[in-house]
């Protein structure tokens, strides 16, 4: 790498012009004077004329990452010649905490080498690969720039927001879960009370009903099963900036509602449905839970203009009775017009839409703020939903300013359940 | 750090035109120059600090025009010597100002801006002193061919040391 004049080099170089040229307009010699100082500092600086960075080295942290937490980056390199102070400058992913570059003088061997610990701010899959070294000589007046590349890449999982109020599925599946089915059995949730039949346990006894009528009764229960969930993740666009757009609310959400579900021993899977169609296959338990997180980090929004179709999905990757729920900022029109079609189908959906208004404010012009202009947003929005509850789809608004929860629970429940006869 | 030593070189550059003309008018003009330079290496700004130190260099000429003095010499001395300082510290504090790590070289940087300095001094006097004498039997206009030649010559070595 070859060396240039720096801009000291230049605004030196412009001084001594000006004070020469007064000189000799002016007949003075004095106004050389002004100039010898900077002409001795610019003529005595050595001028290195190749340098070179090798032995690069830059490595991060071994381990997966969750937003907030600190991540640490090392660089390493020999700098051949080194004269005078070397900044090293990475470029780094825009989802990790800006950060300054760092100057050091080498040592004697030439290593220069510098941590960097960054929070990351988002969810997904960061991308480490160049860093310039910026070589200066002791005066300042000559500097060379380099490059070096290594591929490194750190997956972030989003964090994971609490949720207490989970979605039942209308149709749960599996024995040995936490939802109540409309089946009798083992449960918590009472269903009935029917005469006592020898053999039934004496703690179900409804000893006020049997005491009232003089016979037996004893209590029953629904059985509670364990549910097949597919979280239906809309990556078609997004509003806001991240680390705040919708599809990181989105994301925090997905990774909720998975840790929530498996905690109950159901069954749950991912699919991102935008421009790439890409699903994680149901599953239980805390790999699963991985799975999960590390397909969340993958996800992004990648524009297309293709019209992907979920219903000519095979069978297991979407289960005809799993509860799909489906987390949309409710933007375009190929996303919902495929919830529409899976509804159509018979399958249980719950659709929480992402009110993108409250993320884009500080995007917007001012002029497209107008209360006016966003009322008719709303409303626009308020009929779409209601003509996906139409199609008989749980759909709730979604404020990123509130709980999940306080969304979820406007749509915990399927149907008012019917009574066992 | 780097701001105080910058602010130290504004004050030499500010008094340079008083030293040469002790007046009330010179001294106006030699503390809108410092002012220039002190906003230069407090934003830090390399363009502002050229722009100050033009404006300087503007004054001082204005100064040696009105009335030689016997110490324009050793004010020219002191305005380079403040000119040199500005450029570096502003220079120091553009690019390093919010560079981690910036406290290690600090000390190296001043100690060789002070190597700079003495040797500056040192070869300004002794070039000034020679030329005082040289050029004390010379007809006006010999002087003037000979600094042209001189300038051109500055010039000429600038562009060889940053082109070749």
């Amino acid at each position: 790498v070859i060396f240039r004049p720096s801009p000291l080099f230049h605004a030196t170089t412009i001084v001594i012009a000006w004070a020469v040229c007064l000189a000799i307009a002016l007949n003075r010699v004095e106004m050389l004077c002004v100039a010898l100082p900077l002409l001795v500092r610019l003529m005595w600086s050595p001028r290195n004329l190749v340098v070179d960075v090798h032995t690069f080295d830059l490595s991060v942290e071994p381990g997966t990452r969750t937003e907030g937490e600190q991540l640490g980056i090392t660089i390493n390199a020999v700098v051949e010649q080194p004269t005078g102070p070397v900044e090293i400058l990475p470029i780094f992913p825009f989802l990790l905490t800006p950060f300054h570059a760092m100057v050091q003088l080498p040592k004697p061997d030439g290593t220069v080498g510098c941590q960097f610990a960054s929070a990351c701010r988002g969810a997904g899959i960061l991308y480490f690969g160049a860093v310039w070294f910026r070589v200066w000589d002791r005066s300042g007046f000559w500097v060379a720039e380099t490059r070096k590349e290594r591929r490194v890449t750190v997956a972030v999982h989003p964090r994971a927001t609490v949720i207490r109020t989970l979605p039942a599925p209308r149709q749960p599946g599996a024995p040995f879960g936490l939802h109540p089915s409309r089946r009798l059995g083992e449960g918590t949730d009472f269903a009935d009370i029917r005469p006592y039949i020898p053999g039934d346990r004496m703690r179900r006894i409804n000893w006020a009903v049997s005491a009232r009528t003089g016979h037996l009764h004893v209590n029953q229960f629904f059985a509670e099963r364990s549910a097949m969930v597919i979280l239906l993740l809309d990556s078609f666009s997004e509003v806001g900036g991240r680390p705040n757009s919708s599809l990181d609310h989105c994301l925090r959400a997905a990774a909720g509602l998975a840790m929530a579900y498996l905690q109950h021993h159901d069954r749950v899977g991912l699919m991102e449905f935008g421009g790439l169609l890409r699903w994680t296959k149901p599953g239980a338990g805390p790999a699963q839970y991985a799975n999960i997180l590390q397909s969340l980090a993958r996800v992004a929004i990648a524009p297309t203009f293709l019209l992907q179709d979920l219903g000519a999905l095979p069978e297991t990757m979407l289960p005809r009775h799993a509860l799909i729920i489906a987390l949309t900022p409710l933007l375009d029109e190929r996303f919902v017009r495929t919830v529409v079609r899976l509804a159509d189908q018979g399958r249980d959906i719950v659709l929480l839409a992402l009110r993108g208004d409250e993320l884009s404010q500080a995007y917007v012009p001012r002029r497209a703020d107008e209360p006016l202009i966003r009322r008719l947003w709303l409303l626009e929005r308020d009929a779409r939903l209601r003509e996906l509850r139409g199609h008989g789809v749980r759909a709730a608004h979604w404020s990123p300013a509130m709980p999940v929860d306080t969304a979820l629970q406007t749509v915990s429940r399927p149907a008012a359940r019917r009574r066992v006869a | 750090m780097m701001r105080v030593v910058g602010f130290f070189a504004a004050l030499l550059i500010a008094i340079a035109p008083t030293l040469a003309l002790p007046d009330v008018h010179v001294f106006e003009a030699g503390a809108v120059a410092g002012l220039l330079c002190v906003a230069a290496a407090l934003v830090p700004s390399l363009g502002l600090a050229v722009f100050g130190s033009t404006v300087a260099l503007l004054v001082f000429a204005t100064t040696l025009l009105l009335t030689p003095t016997p110490n324009a010499v050793f004010a020219a001395l002191l305005l380079g010597l403040g000119l040199l300082i500005l450029l570096n510290a502003t220079q120091f504090e553009e690019r390093f100002g919010r560079s981690e790590g910036k406290a290690r070289i600090v000390g190296t940087h001043l100690s060789t801006l002070g190597t700079a300095v003495l040797l500056s001094i040192a070869a300004s006097l002794a070039i000034a002193v020679g030329a005082t004498i040289v050029a004390q039997d010379l007809d006006p206009s010999v002087r003037t061919v000979i600094a042209a030649f001189g300038g051109i010559l500055v010039i000429s070595a600038m562009m060889w040391k940053a082109l070749l």
